[in-house]
């Protein structure tokens, strides 16, 4: 369900991974997205 | 090619010095009188003037003078035919004017004076308050920027900024809620898989798992190293990425791969993050 909050106030979402962030190393071009994670732990605060 | 580099820098009128003295040095070689004179025949033949029409009675000074300035004439009338077709190239393959923000260099000005005003507010220890307050703008103004390189309305871009949280969790923040924030995560979340600074999806509905999004293009950049701070841009309408424009992405969003390096810009981002202001 969308919710618009203020423009002054942030809402936020924590998504909890299974395994480390891959360190950003390259950087020469926009990479394609390769695969997809079919499921995505999100866990939402919404402030208004 | 070195001979091409050559020709570039001394262009036509340089060509035609190089035929003259090729002519006379081909002459003094060979010594072959013939060969100018039936080239001066031949080439006197398309001028009417008379002056330059060969004869033999002539002294040898005055032929020679003669024949220099045919190499001459000749000359500029290909450089007139030279710069005539170079002309209408121009005007056939004339290039489209570019209407990119890549060279909207004020607002390009303006986005930086806008992150100027972060830091400064930093050095001055301003209040938290202003602080926010400053941030907040700065990021509506990369928000703007995004818009206009993508040409963009309101309703059809959603961005999530994002940063590394504890474990291996990672913090999402953003002013308005994206339509499809699960379809959003998992593009962020499978972005942070690759080793690169910058991810794009150009067609979000390929993917089984995301044929029903909203989104249609996604993209995203973060620093180079260990997550700090990342940008994603989610687009809500198809066919939008062009080579162009995602050059100008990049262009814009150089700042952002410095700026999770900048540990009171965090510390305040995550701070933010944390009390929803």
């Amino acid at each position: 369900m969308a919710r618009t909050v203020k423009a002054n106030t942030i809402g936020s979402s924590t998504i909890k991974r299974n395994g480390a962030v891959v360190k950003g190393t390259k950087g020469n071009r926009i990479a394609n997205l390769s695969n997809l994670k079919e499921n995505v732990r999100l866990s939402r605060k919404q402030n208004a | 090619m070195a001979w091409k580099d050559k020709f570039k820098q001394f262009g036509i009128p340089g060509f035609i010095l190089f035929v003259i003295i090729s002519l006379f040095s081909l002459y003094l070689i060979t010594n072959d009188s013939e060969l100018l004179r039936d080239l001066h025949v031949k080439m006197s033949k398309f001028v009417t003037s008379g002056f330059f029409q060969y004869q033999e009675q002539k002294s040898p000074i005055l032929q020679a003078l003669q024949f220099i300035l045919l190499i001459l004439i000749y000359g500029l009338f290909l450089l007139g035919l030279v710069n005539a077709a170079l002309m209408i190239k121009k005007v056939i393959l004339k290039p489209t004017p570019s209407v990119s923000p890549h060279n909207d260099f004020e607002s390009y000005l303006e986005l930086e004076d806008k992150l100027g005003d972060v830091l400064t507010a930093f050095e001055q220890q301003s209040s938290v308050r202003v602080i926010d307050e400053k941030m907040t703008i700065f990021m509506l103004r990369n928000h703007e920027e995004i818009k206009k390189i993508f040409g963009l309305p309101e309703r059809l871009i959603e961005f999530v900024w994002y940063f590394q949280g504890k474990n291996n969790d990672v913090e999402l923040v953003y002013l308005k809620t994206p339509l499809d924030i699960e379809g959003a995560a998992k593009l962020i979340n499978s972005a942070l898989d690759m080793p690169y600074v910058r991810v794009q999806e150009p067609s979000v509905n390929s993917r089984m798992e995301l044929r029903e999004s909203p989104i249609k293009q996604f993209i995203s950049v973060r620093n180079y190293g260990t997550l700090k701070l990342g940008l994603a841009v989610f687009i809500l309408k198809e066919n939008i990425f062009t080579k162009e424009k995602l050059k100008d992405f990049i262009y814009c969003t150089s700042k952002i791969i410095l700026l999770g390096t900048n540990n009171r810009f965090l510390r305040h981002f995550k701070r933010k993050k944390n009390n929803g202001i």
